[in-house]
């Protein structure tokens, strides 16, 4: 019996087990005795079947993920915010509220020289000044002894290095081919073209086991831009590549990894278009990949990607904030996707043209936004708490946000992502109950 | 503008050999040296005549990184042909061939038409591949073959023309079934007059015109 089967295996969640009945090819969905219904109901609930007459036609309550909130962007962290914040010796403090304000509204372009190397932990939030000194010095040195490594090895010895060859020749053909209409790079003999090239090949020799992937070069890019210096444009950029590491290793299983967790995210959001792109052939999100891979580079206009990628090293509002984006935009697409009945080749292609078209004030209040909502949902699917780093209530908020190996990224606390959330959230922290329907979800399906 | 068939071609070959500006070269007629680099897959179209029908070529560049291969695969279904690149002037770009060759026809329908290409004819006083080469290449395999040059634009419209007249003279031998668009071919909107308008870059609200 298909129904006792499933249920098994998706437990109280509703959605899912809506899913599974209109999986592909179960258009048509039977009308079930009143004894199954019973059942149902104990196993789930709040589960709602509704026993109509009409043939063919059954309504079932999804999972009450509550209202979205409304959230508003902030304005853009300024210059004299940040030097307040900093005492006499220069340790920043009141760290939460500055990571918070940049969440908001990001820094301004002034700014970001500075305050991208703590967002990036690259500096400590709590060293002086004194011990930034020394540790650029420390870390100026490093980098150039592993410089030395690669401009040393000479014709005969690379000829016998098929791997020192091959990213050679690689990042020779990319920077070559990265961001040469902005003009901090066009023109040939641009001087940004060498450093993109030496830094990428340092890189080679700070992690030989991963050396060089196509699209490293693009997240290297805006930090090199920000930076304007060799050394810490290769420090910072080795922090981020700690996040993106798994998206380049070999297999893609940081790829995949994340396109499933998207998948699980999209499939609680909204089962109807999750059902419809596996229709199409499209569940594996394949679309998703370039936007994954180098996290929206291609997607946005160049300032906005110095946006979106400071307001997602913050750490807040939630883990993988960047799939709660991706959500954001196909949110945003979904309609014009399902109206026009988009099979997998014209998805694939209507994603990729969204390329320069999106807002980025729009996606992030919208990503925001669905991250308070589904923070205060109660019952979320225990899947969908740990992508997010959500803690079951209960369970002392642990570290189990913090520097996953199987989800790189920016590290925030989760104590500080729950202070954010309870802060911003509008119930405060009090969940609400899926039963205490405040916006019934219901789907009809005539079959 | 309506067309009578529209076919999907991939085109496949190692990083750097040239694929985007083959594409970019067939369907504006220019040639940009310095673009980015292509990750996962991106678009062109362009409509051609053979036999007085319209044909809509929509074409897929994909990357070439090894790496990415595993999901780049993913685009090859359903396409009626492929154009399997390498570079004249780097022999390793040839040396890959096989692989490509292998996975192409591993991942996509076995009627595909695939068209080897030598691109970067241009650059003579550099080929480390003969022409020769690419003929018993092509041979060996039953592919099609043409030297290209994206700069310059030789042999450029004839590759990917050629191609579709390959496919087009499959179908008129009854070859592909042309009502499944597993084989990567549509058939055009029957009453081009009311629904033909192309899909521009706000992208068009038109139904029936398929997508470009």
């Amino acid at each position: 019996m298909i129904l006792t089967t499933t249920l098994g295996g998706f437990s109280k969640v509703t959605n899912y087990l809506y899913g599974a009945f209109h999986s592909p090819g179960t258009e048509i969905l039977q009308h079930r005795p009143d004894a199954e219904v019973g059942h149902l109901d104990d196993i789930i609930p709040g589960l709602d079947i509704n026993q109509q007459d009409e043939p063919g036609f059954e309504v079932i309550t999804r999972m009450d993920l509550g209202e979205r909130p409304a959230v508003r962007r902030g304005e853009p962290l300024g210059m004299d915010d940040w030097n307040q914040n900093m005492d006499p010796e220069g340790r920043m403090i009141n760290v939460s509220y500055l990571r918070r304000a940049i969440f908001k509204g990001g820094m301004c372009h002034a700014l970001r020289k500075e305050g991208w190397k703590f967002l990036l932990s690259y500096f400590p939030w709590d060293s002086t000044r004194e011990e930034r000194r020394s540790l650029t010095q420390r870390k100026t040195d490093e980098y150039f002894r592993m410089k030395l490594q690669w401009k040393s090895v000479s014709e005969e010895q690379e000829k016998r290095n098929s791997r020192l060859r091959d990213h050679r020749s690689l990042i020779e053909k990319d920077v070559n081919r990265t961001d040469r209409t902005n003009p901090f790079y066009e023109g040939a003999d641009n001087p940004g073209l060498v450093l993109l090239h030496d830094i990428l090949r340092t890189y080679c020799m700070y992690d030989f086991d991963l050396g060089y992937v196509q699209g490293m070069s693009d997240l290297l890019s805006p930090i090199l831009f920000v930076m304007e210096n060799e050394v810490d444009a290769f420090w910072c950029f080795v922090s981020f590549m700690d996040q993106m590491h798994q998206n380049f290793e070999e297999q893609m299983q940081g790829m995949k990894t994340q396109l499933a967790q998207l998948s699980t995210l999209l499939q609680l959001l909204d089962i109807t278009f999750w059902n419809y792109l596996g229709n199409q052939d499209s569940g594996h999100l394949y679309f998703c990949f370039r936007w994954l891979l180098i996290r929206f580079k291609r997607e946005l206009i160049f300032h906005d990607v110095l946006r979106l990628w400071e307001v997602i090293w913050t750490g807040l509002p939630c883990q993988n904030f960047h799939l709660l984006v991706c959500c954001a935009v196909l949110d945003s697409e979904k309609q014009k996707i399902m109206e026009e009945q988009y099979s997998f080749n014209e998805i694939l292609k209507h994603v990729n043209e969204l390329s320069m078209k999106l807002d980025i004030r729009v996606i992030l209040q919208k990503a925001e936004a669905m991250c308070l909502q589904l923070k205060s949902c109660k019952d979320l699917p225990s899947p969908v708490m740990e992508i997010l780093g959500f803690s079951n209530p209960g369970t002392p908020s642990s570290s189990r946000s913090q520097d996953r190996p199987d989800s790189p990224g920016p590290s925030a606390s989760s104590e500080n992502q729950q202070d954010f959330l309870d802060d911003l959230s509008p119930d405060g922290n009090n969940r609400h109950s899926g039963a205490t329907a405040r916006n019934v979800y219901r789907s009809a399906h005539v079959s | 503008m309506a067309y009578a068939y529209l076919f999907k071609y991939i085109i496949i070959g190692d990083t750097g050999v040239g694929k985007s500006c083959l594409l970019l070269q067939f369907t504006d007629k220019r040639f940009q040296p310095v673009h980015d680099l292509t990750i996962g897959v991106e678009f062109g179209a362009r409509m051609i005549t053979i036999d007085g029908k319209q044909i809509k070529l929509q074409i897929w560049d994909t990357a070439g990184q090894e790496s990415f291969r595993s999901i780049t695969r993913s685009y090859y279904r359903g396409a009626a042909g492929a154009l399997l690149v390498y570079d004249i002037t780097r022999r390793d770009t040839f040396n890959h061939l096989t692989t490509w060759l292998e996975d192409a026809r591993q991942h996509s329908n076995s009627n595909m038409v695939i068209m080897l290409i030598g691109n970067k004819s241009d650059l003579e006083s550099r080929r480390e591949v003969k022409k020769e080469e690419g003929e018993a290449f092509a041979r060996e395999h039953g592919l099609i073959f043409m030297e290209t040059s994206a700069k310059t634009a030789s042999n450029v419209e004839e590759a990917f023309i050629n191609t579709a007249k390959e496919i087009y003279e499959k179908i008129q031998e009854g070859v592909f079934d042309i009502n499944n668009e597993a084989n990567g071919i549509k058939i055009g909107p029957q009453h081009a007059a009311t629904n033909s308008t192309l899909s521009g870059s706000q992208g068009g609200q038109q139904a029936g015109g398929g997508c470009c």
